[in-house]
């Protein structure tokens, strides 16, 4: 099922930011990610305040040296990628 | 020589041996340690302090029945405080709509209840104590907090055969989480096994009966489920297997 570019995603019930030697996790239900640039901006702008379009064109920004396209190809499968683990709900 | 052993992620922390339930299939010790021995709050504080100190991240809050605990909303403020992401691994009880608010509030990140099968008679029987009922009212009381929810179906020859009812109840529940383990024959249930142990048969059919239910999630992404069920698919120790044929 594809993304909804005007959806908002937000941090499921139960999934939050931690902070471990310096690093910023994803910690969840027996499970923890390691955020590391990337991953680290998408998953701060999951804050129910920004729309999946205004994290791809803000990661664009950042990365304005990658092909816009690719950048947008992986934000997607990132987030399709959390949604399916139920670590990130997707509001309207 | 400098050790290059990475640091554990969780830390199991057993609260008490103390529990209303009495599971014919309890892996704990038959010999328990008793209240007297248990770690203080203070303990427990320091504990969780030098655990993350350690790097670790998660503290799974078990037993016996953690909820047993007087001072378990002070461990979950405890441990959320020092840096750990807290799971509560229960029965559900004892606990009212009121604790359950004042662990959510205090911090508790993940709520895991068991459920000792699909239908009270035979929950009830298998736990010893009416319980049943009360897992079912918990778990509307959860629908009411932003908290993770896991349902973890303790499996055995009693109940293996009530697998889709199972799913039934975690489907219709805010849990995003079910889990099937089939009891580990240790404690009271190394000493159940002959009344315990589901046959060859019933076991290949719960397979079966899983991976297509864990096929048809993961087509499914308005299933509240998540595909990665876990399921401790194998009876277990192998030596003890031999006393079913």
């Amino acid at each position: 099922m594809a993304l909804d570019l005007n959806s908002f995603p937000r941090l499921a019930p139960g999934c939050r930011l931690g902070e471990n030697n310096q690093q910023r996790v994803l910690l969840m239900p027996e499970r923890a990610l390691r955020l590391l640039g990337p991953s680290l901006e998408i998953i701060e702008r999951c804050d129910g305040q920004h729309t999946v379009q205004q994290i791809i064109r803000d990661l664009q920004k950042i990365y304005s040296k990658a092909e816009p396209q690719k950048v947008e190809q992986d934000i997607l499968g990132y987030l399709a990628l959390l949604q399916k683990e139920h670590a990130l709900d997707f509001e309207s | 020589m400098a050790s290059t052993v990475s640091n554990p992620l969780a830390l199991i922390a057993e609260l008490t041996h103390r529990c209303p339930l009495h599971c014919v299939y309890c892996s704990n010790p038959l010999e328990l340690q008793s209240r007297v021995e248990e770690l203080s709050t203070e303990t427990w504080s320091r504990v969780f302090q030098e655990a993350t100190e350690a790097g670790v991240l998660q503290a799974d809050f078990t037993g016996g029945e953690p909820l047993a605990r007087t001072d378990i909303i002070d461990l979950v403020r405890a441990a959320r405080g020092a840096g750990l992401y807290v799971n509560l691994i229960t029965s559900g009880l004892p606990l009212d709509e009121a604790k359950l608010a004042a662990l959510v509030e205090a911090g508790l990140d993940h709520f895991q209840l068991s459920f000792q099968g699909a239908r009270e008679e035979i929950a009830n029987e298998i736990s010893g104590t009416r319980s049943h009922e009360q897992k079912l009212r918990v778990l509307q009381w959860l629908k009411r907090h932003r908290i993770a929810v896991t349902l973890n179906f303790v499996i055995h020859r009693r109940n293996i055969d009530q697998l889709e009812e199972m799913l039934g109840i975690a489907e219709s529940s805010c849990a995003t989480r079910v889990e099937f383990a089939n009891v580990q024959y240790y404690g009271w249930a190394f000493a159940n096994r002959e009344n315990l142990l589901p046959t060859r048969e019933q076991l290949d059919r719960s397979l079966e009966f899983l991976k297509r239910a864990q096929e048809r999630l993961q087509g499914n992404s308005a299933s509240n489920l998540s595909s990665r069920t876990t399921t401790q698919n194998i009876p277990s120790p192998a030596w003890a297997a031999g006393a079913a044929n």
